[in-house]
């Protein structure tokens, strides 16, 4: 079942398409990465799928309801940009925020209270934001995008400024969202986060999709072109095997890359058992930082 | 739903601007220190005014000009019992501070020669010594020209002009039209001064909200337009709040002030009462009804509305306060504009110029009040003006609405007016 189906998304500023033709589907109860380099129409697509833009044309369509400001209540959002009141005190923060997602005044409350024991901070509580380290406010913040306990969640770069046992508390609790049913949209630009968290991802560049789908099946779709290979002997003979590039080597590894139309790797083997003393052979997913890299790379190559 | 989030928005700024560190400082030190500043001069000048203490002499040729003069204050001024030349000795070895010399031909001629070792003496000094010689000499002239003063008193007597109106039901009443004008001047200037000070702050709180990025987590929540008007509202009952608060001090600080202190220490004593109240009854209190207090209610809160809300749209097209001064200039001169025409709807109501500047909409919330009291309008007047105050409420906040949409999602370089009507259209 699909939470959020968006379909042909088209939006302008002024001239400039941000979001050109744009559709894609997120399924209930996984992680879905939205990725795409800076400029790429992540943030306006964003906002339309929480109604503060609309769209030009095309259609979002949340919990099978075209998009209106009730759904808002539904949808938990925490922007790339923090957002706090320096000087309001911090679960006066929490209340209030709470309750522009439509919770009574006792129920934010008590909410915002179980969520700063449950990330640590409750000691906080009476103190106003800009007395916070940053990696506290970020927590003030988390908290106040799922306290209201929506089923849909967008988390915009949501690890940045956490020291690495924060990250992972957060991370962590973004797992047990998930296997508690919520659906989940993370953007973000670290690759690895992606590759252990997202079940789905979504590759926009230039307001456009370049890359969607299954996230090990994505990579699947990259790999196998890349070999690496252990071995005892003289490296010179990859170098005369046609079809074979060298990517990267060491006194006794190899990386290579190989052309498929002109040799598939147990042609390779072959050759090679021959001429070296193979220990390991490796067909390897490249990472989805490598993915991320040549897709965006080859695309802006091809539009200049 | 959507109605309690508004609410919502409306207390939390309410409350956000009532603990503000600015709020209490203006509720609260602001008069104190509005007071001081009234009083402290007064202070000052007692204080500087004991320490005069000269040693003047007065030389008269005349023989009955000085005494007037000694009169006037005797711990500096007293009767030279040296001539002329021992005087200027006595000067210039520094023995005495001075003296005034007065030749036989003053009478005629005015000129009065005033020595001092130090010089000048100061303006205050120089004015009280010339006005009480002018009085003297002047009665001396008429008195030698023969004019008798008891007739130059009945000439110079003034003259009162007893205002009445009568009703359409007959009823001669005494008009208290000049009293009524200055309440009118009150009212109209109260507005002014409340829409520049609130709109000032509509116009911060919509900026520190943008520039701290909470305007993406709240839009998330709610409609733009509710974050505007919740916003406009909850500042402006966060004013009406202070202006209470301030209608009451003056009041209570009118009454101490009013009635004897022990009135107040030791509970109301009957005779002290009756005092009070003639004190009261001096200062004539003018009829104001109920429709008048509604009008003044109704421009300040339409005025208030459509300031407000041209504020909240400037905010939200700028990063930081330093960007908005350009933008907000138009906005503000607006409101400063009618108070040049104030001075002259008081004195003249019914002319043209005061008539039609009235019925401006911009300009209604400071110069109806005004026309109201000064002059008793005809109702079919008012309901126009009125009217033409709801449109221009419904279309400032509507056209405001459209912009702040845009705008408070907008960063990076200060939009032209240009832009901003492209947004007005844009917005959807």
């Amino acid at each position: 079942m699909n939470v959020l189906e968006v379909r042909n998304i088209i939006k302008k500023f002024g001239d400039y398409y941000a979001n050109n033709d744009i559709s894609f589907d997120v399924p209930q109860g996984k992680i879905f990465g939205l990725l795409g380099p800076n400029g790429a129409g992540k943030t306006t697509m964003i906002r339309m799928i929480t109604n503060i833009l609309m769209p030009d044309s095309g259609s979002i369509t949340l919990f099978d309801q075209q998009m209106n400001p009730e759904l808002q209540n539904n949808i938990g959002y925490l922007p790339e940009e923090r957002g706090l009141y320096k000087k309001v005190k911090v679960l006066e923060q929490l209340i209030y925020f709470g309750r522009l997602k439509g919770l009574s005044h006792s129920e934010a409350n008590k909410r915002a209270k179980m969520w700063l024991s449950h990330l640590d901070i409750a000691d906080w509580a009476g103190k106003k934001v800009q007395e916070l380290s940053k990696g506290m406010q970020q927590k003030v913040q988390f908290i106040s995008t799922i306290m209201h306990d929506p089923d849909f969640i967008i988390l915009d770069e949501p690890f940045s400024g956490f020291d690495p046992v924060n990250t992972e508390l957060l991370q962590k609790i973004v797992i047990e969202l998930k296997e508690q049913g919520k659906t989940i949209i993370l953007s973000t630009h670290v690759m690895h986060q992606v590759e252990q968290m997202c079940d789905e991802m979504l590759l926009i560049d230039k307001g456009q999709v370049v890359l969607s789908g299954n996230v090990s099946e994505v990579k699947r779709g990259f790999g196998r072109n890349n070999i690496f290979i252990e071995f005892n002997g003289s490296s010179a003979v990859f170098q005369k095997i046609p079809g074979v590039s060298i990517i990267n080597k060491t006194e006794n590894t190899v990386e290579i890359a190989i052309d498929k139309s002109i040799i598939s790797p147990p042609k390779l083997i072959r050759e090679l058992v021959e001429k070296v003393d193979i220990y390991k052979f490796d067909t390897k997913e490249p990472s989805l930082h490598e993915i991320f890299i040549e897709v965006v790379s080859k695309k802006e190559g091809s539009n200049e | 739903m959507s109605n309690s989030k508004i609410m919502t928005i409306i207390s939390h700024e309410y409350m956000l601007k009532l603990k503000s560190k600015g709020f209490l400082i203006g509720t609260f030190i602001a008069p104190v220190l509005m007071a001081a500043l009234m009083i402290l001069p007064t202070f000052i000048m007692m204080a500087t005014e004991d320490d005069i203490s000269k040693k003047i002499y007065v030389l008269d040729e005349t023989g009955i000009l000085y005494n007037d003069i000694v009169q006037s204050d005797t711990a500096i001024y007293s009767k030279s019992p040296y001539n002329l030349d021992e005087l200027k000795e006595k000067t210039q070895n520094q023995e005495i501070d001075g003296y005034i010399y007065m030749p036989s031909n003053v009478i005629k001629e005015g000129k009065v020669e005033v020595n001092t070792s130090g010089g000048g003496g100061g303006i205050s000094f120089i004015q009280s010594l010339k006005s009480t010689l002018k009085s003297t000499i002047r009665s001396e002239r008429l008195k030698n020209e023969g004019i008798d003063l008891q007739t130059l008193e009945d000439a110079g007597k003034g003259i009162e002009i007893i205002t009445k109106k009568i009703s359409k039901e007959g009823k001669v009443e005494e008009d208290n039209n000049e009293i009524l004008a200055a309440v009118g001047f009150i009212f109209g200037f109260a507005n002014y001064f409340l829409m520049l000070m609130y709109g000032g702050m509509v116009l911060r709180a919509v900026i520190d909200e943008k520039a701290n990025r909470i305007i993406e987590v709240i839009a998330s929540s709610v409609k733009p337009f509710d974050i505007m008007f919740g916003k406009i509202v909850g500042i402006g009952l966060a004013g009406l709040t202070q202006v209470m608060f301030w209608i009451i001090m003056s009041s209570v600080v009118l009454m101490i002030g009013l009635s004897p202190s022990e009135t107040v220490m030791s509970g109301v004593d009957a005779e002290q009462m009756q005092q009070a109240q003639v004190l009261f009854g001096q200062i004539p209190m003018p009829d104001i009804n109920i429709w008048m207090i509604f009008g003044f209610l109704f421009y300040f809160i339409t005025g208030y509305f459509i300031f407000a809300s041209l504020y909240a749209a400037i905010g939200s097209a700028v990063d930081q306060e330093q960007d908005a001064q350009q933008l907000q200039m138009p906005v503000t001169m607006i409101i400063i504009l009618p108070m040049m025409f104030l001075a002259s709807m008081i004195s003249n109501p019914e002319s043209t110029v005061a008539v039609v500047a009235s019925h401006f909409p911009l300009f209604s919330p400071i110069l109806m009040p005004v026309r109201m009291f000064a002059t008793s309008m005809p109702m079919w007047e008012i309901a126009i003006s009125m009217v033409a105050m709801i449109g221009t409420f419904f279309g400032t906040v509507w056209i405001a609405a459209r912009v702040y949409r845009v705008g408070i999602l907008m960063t990076g370089k200060k939009p032209s007016f240009k832009e901003l009507i492209k947004w007005i259209k844009l917005a959807k």
